[in-house]
């Protein structure tokens, strides 16, 4: 399912945490669509990269283009708005809420209705907060988690929260999805549950997903592409065959 | 197709119009029965402190128990409130005064009778705009406070600065004592005479706080609010923009403690400044501890209670054992309930119903048997 | 005007040794524990009351004046150690939130105030252990102080328990892997503190000729809470440069009639100043959050 359309453009990117180089000179692009993985032995830069893409950290230089625009400077909450959406290595849900209003959390910037309207209850203000409640049951439902709508969060199953970490992310309408090692922790079951999931999710909601992942099963399995990161630098990329081929990944992974 | 059917009546979310009125009489009620109840000659001091405090309370929940941040010197924001709705209230009396050329008892015809203390309908409309002026005035400044702040500290440097904030300001009032000629820290022109007399507008004011809150907190900016409290990081990553919230949250918090200090003067015409310091800023967040960081229901019944229970110790025990049983009584609740009476709780109406189980009609079940009897 | 701004900075340079040897305590216990003991300046009051109480017992001279310091660091120890295990510790252990020990220490501090407050109400007149001139007594002071940071700074880089204090403050889990007792750390730290605020009780009797009840949370307050802070929390060096350069800040203000009344306002205007600026403190290092 690879278009012509360029949805992320990494270029040159670099960051460095005093001396210590994290991320040299890294380039990515990803087309609409895609199903994009991201690996490499611990420590590599995954995350880190996330955190350049989603604007928790500033690159010491390079771009990043959303649709063509650059976001390289824009701030996080920003990018969300402009369609950049993650889920975290460490779970961070919002524990103390249901699962229902961790999911409303995010579809907070498609509503405009203003405190006058929260307070006297306007007609704006139902008519938003139904599209919200129905959007967000929607995708409880994909994923399977309408059955724990007013569950607190930290009440779910490990592999439930997970699952609610993409729900999540997808409330905010992204066009890039960007998922850091989603199937953690799991067992082999679980890991297939969720590779359903995710094609459900690209189906229904035609985002792009770009994913950090360590189970290879799990990542040749489900990605278009795949882009191999050793010591902050891209060793290889290509499609899941290519991959798994490639001398230069194997050698990163497994030593001389 | 049943279930579809069913799950999309239950997920439409709709005003609850039988709710509201059930509440605005409850509120219509509690002003009234506390009206009532300061009458009481006991009652007369405690009651509308408990109400003012309360407001005050409710102010600090929402930055330390709802946002999240530990948050010190809130007995400053209320000491502005108070010096500005003193200032105004005062100035206001003046201006009628001289304009008019009215003499002492003409104004004490419109405002208030000095005889009997009874306040008239004219010196309710003063105080109301003299408090609402007043946290106005204290919102600006939480707001200027929160930009200045927010978006670079957080966690225990944002505790000390505003713990600062709040002495700067106490001394600061201290040293002036007098604005424009009219002094805030002894007596107003004593036309709250009758010291219970302004009841009716605490009360009120204290359920239009509560109805503010509430509604702010169950919309999509609560949730933005509670996000930023759990995980800051991924509320941002969610689409929050934090650092406004923040400010938003510690502005709403500004505007409402100045209201409550504005209120406090109109009790008890005078501003003491030592009533503003770190003590007070300590003993509100003693207040919401205990209730419960978070609950808007724990804060009402903590305040109440140990404003009480301050009080009755003030009365009967000797000096110094009033601070002896509250150090006392603080420890004791850390160690064995350290989240508070309530938690994160509310009391609700559906909680009450549950409680004295009181359930809805049946209705739903004979629409599905129809459905059924047709296939 | 030179004169006052001279008398200033003897006084300041006086009390700015007291401020010190307490911000010591306030930043200790906050660099190993995380957490701001508001209950601290009560040890002061008790350091007082200790060395006044020894004082009418052995009489007040340079020698009593040695036993009676001894005293009350002991007792101050003794009674931190005995909060710390009842209230603060059980906290630690539960993993609870900080809002939680904060409150406790609030507790606490009521209670230490209380307790005095019911027993000694009047005023009472300081020991006079020495005769001297108010320079000469500055000297004293700023002698005292330095000894006693130089020593601490020697026990805390060359002896065992004071890397163990440091390792305990800078990674809790490793040093427990090191087979290092957190906890005892901890209360060591505690104790120190307190025990260093006892000194700097018995140093104040020396200057200040009377003091009552309150003399922790009104005449001391939360001054040398705040030289910890601008010295930069967390530091020991910092604390004692906050504590002097706040005593002298606070001292020449004072001297003067036109800024004395606005003293309050001024130091806390410098705290937010500091905070704005710098926020670590004038010595202190910064930590960030992984994501």
């Amino acid at each position: 399912m690879i278009t012509n359309d360029v949805v992320l453009v990494v270029k040159d990117l670099s960051i460095e945490f005093g001396g210590l180089k994290a991320v040299t000179n890294f380039n990515m692009e990803i087309f609409r669509k895609e199903l994009v993985g991201l690996i490499g032995p611990n420590g590599a830069g995954k995350t880190t990269i996330f955190n350049l893409i989603t604007g928790i950290y500033q690159p010491t230089s390079g771009k990043i283009q959303l649709d063509g625009e650059d976001i390289t400077h824009v701030v996080t909450h920003k990018r969300v708005k402009k369609g950049i959406a993650r889920t975290f290595q460490n779970i961070r849900l919002f524990k103390q809420m249901t699962v229902l209003e961790n999911v409303k959390v995010a579809y907070h910037n498609n509503m405009t209705y203003g405190i006058f309207a929260s307070i006297f209850r306007t007609k704006k203000y139902w008519v938003e907060e139904n599209k919200a409640h129905q959007k967000a049951l929607e995708i409880l439902e994909v994923l399977g988690l309408l059955e724990y709508k007013d569950e607190l969060a930290q009440n779910l199953p490990y592999g439930k929260q997970r699952k609610l970490e993409i729900a999540r992310a997808l409330a905010s309408n992204p066009k890039l999805l960007c998922l850091d090692e989603p199937a953690a922790g799991m067992n082999p079951h679980e890991t297939e549950e969720l590779m359903e999931t995710i094609k459900i999710i690209q189906d229904k909601f035609q985002v792009t997903i770009l994913l950090i992942e360590h189970d290879m099963k799990f990542v040749m399995g489900i990605c278009d592409r795949i882009y191999v990161l050793n010591f902050g630098e891209l060793i290889a990329k290509g499609t899941p065959k290519e991959i798994q081929t490639n001398k230069e990944v194997i050698k990163a992974y497994l030593g001389e | 197709m049943i279930a579809k059917i069913e799950s999309n009546r239950n997920n439409h979310l709709k005003p609850n119009y039988k709710r509201y009125l059930l509440n605005g009489l409850c509120s219509v009620l509690i002003v009234v029965v506390l009206s009532l109840l300061t009458n009481n000659l006991s009652l007369k001091i405690i009651i509308p402190q408990i109400i003012i405090f309360s407001i005050a309370a409710l102010s600090l929940n929402i930055v330390c128990g709802c946002l999240g941040e530990m948050v010190l010197g809130h007995g400053g924001f209320m000491l502005v409130g108070g010096i500005v709705a003193s200032y105004v209230s005062q100035k206001i009396y003046q201006l009628v005064m001289e304009k008019n050329n009215f003499s002492s008892s003409q104004m004490r015809e419109i405002f208030y009778n000095i005889g009997n203390g009874e306040v008239h309908f004219a010196g309710y409309i003063l105080v109301i705009f003299a408090v609402i002026v007043g946290a106005i005035f204290t919102g600006v400044i939480g707001f200027l406070i929160g930009v200045a702040v927010l978006g670079r500290m957080k966690g225990d440097y944002l505790a000390i600065i505003t713990l600062g904030i709040g002495l700067v300001f106490v001394s600061i009032a201290n040293n002036l004592q007098t604005i424009d000629g009219f002094k805030y820290g002894v007596d107003g022109p004593s036309y709250y005479t009758r010291i219970a007399g302004n009841t009716p507008i605490f009360a009120s004011f204290l359920i239009l706080t509560l109805i503010c809150f509430i509604m702010i907190f169950k919309s999509r900016y609560g949730r933005a609010i509670l996000s930023i409290r759990e995980d800051e990081i991924a509320s941002e990553a969610s689409g929050i923009p934090v650092k406004k919230y923040k400010i938003f949250t510690f502005t709403l918090s500004a505007i409402f403690a100045g209201l409550a200090g504005g209120l406090y003067y109109h009790f008890a015409s005078y501003l003491g400044t030592s009533l503003f310091s770190q003590d007070r800023s300590i003993e509100l967040l003693v207040f919401i501890v205990l209730g419960g960081l978070g609950s808007f229901t724990g804060t009402l019944i903590s305040t109440a209670l140990l404003t009480f229970v301050s009080y009755k110790l003030l009365l009967n025990a000797p000096g110094g054992y009033q601070l002896l049983i509250y150090g006392v009584i603080l420890i004791i609740v850390m160690l064995i309930r350290p989240e508070g009476l309530f938690g994160t709780k509310e009391l609700t109406w559906d909680f009450i119903k549950k409680v004295f189980k009181i359930k809805k009609k049946p209705k739903k079940i004979v629409e599905e048997e129809i459905i059924h009897d047709n296939k | 005007m030179w004169n006052n701004l001279y008398n200033g900075l003897i006084n300041g340079l006086g009390m700015g040794s007291i401020y010190a040897l307490i911000a010591i305590g306030y930043t200790m216990v906050y660099g190993i524990a995380r957490m701001i003991n508001f209950a601290h300046g009560e040890f002061i009051t008790i350091g007082a009351f200790v060395s006044y109480g020894m004082a009418s017992l052995i009489g007040a001279n340079p020698i009593t004046m040695i036993i009676c310091i001894i005293a009350s660091m002991l007792i101050c120890a003794i009674v931190s150690i005995i909060t710390e295990k009842l209230a603060y510790y059980p906290l630690r252990k539960r993993n609870t939130k900080r809002i939680t020990a904060l409150i406790t220490a609030i507790g606490v501090s009521y209670i230490i105030y209380s307790l005095f407050n019911i027993q000694f109400q009047e005023i009472k007149s300081s020991p006079k252990f020495l005769n001297l001139s108010n320079t000469n007594l500055t000297i004293l002071t700023i002698v005292i102080t330095l000894v006693t940071v130089v020593l601490l700074t020697l026990f805390i880089n060359k002896t065992k328990f004071g890397k163990a204090m440091r390792a305990t403050s800078e990674n809790p889990s490793a040093a427990k892997l090191m087979g290092i007792n957190n906890d005892a750390m901890i209360t060591l730290t505690f104790a120190i503190g307190a025990a260093l605020a006892g000194l700097g009780a018995v140093v104040y009797c020396l200057r200040i000729p009377y003091f009552k009840f309150s003399v922790g949370s009104d005449a001391i307050g939360l001054i040398p809470f705040v030289a910890a802070v601008v010295g930069g929390i967390g530091s020991l060096p910092g604390a004692v440069i906050g504590g002097f350069i706040i005593g002298i800040i606070q001292q020449i203000s004072v001297a003067f009639p036109e800024t004395s009344p606005w003293t309050p306002a001024i130091l806390y205007s410098i705290l937010i100043l500091i905070l704005i600026i710098k926020p670590t403190g004038i010595l202190g290092k910064s930590i960030g959050e992984k994501v």
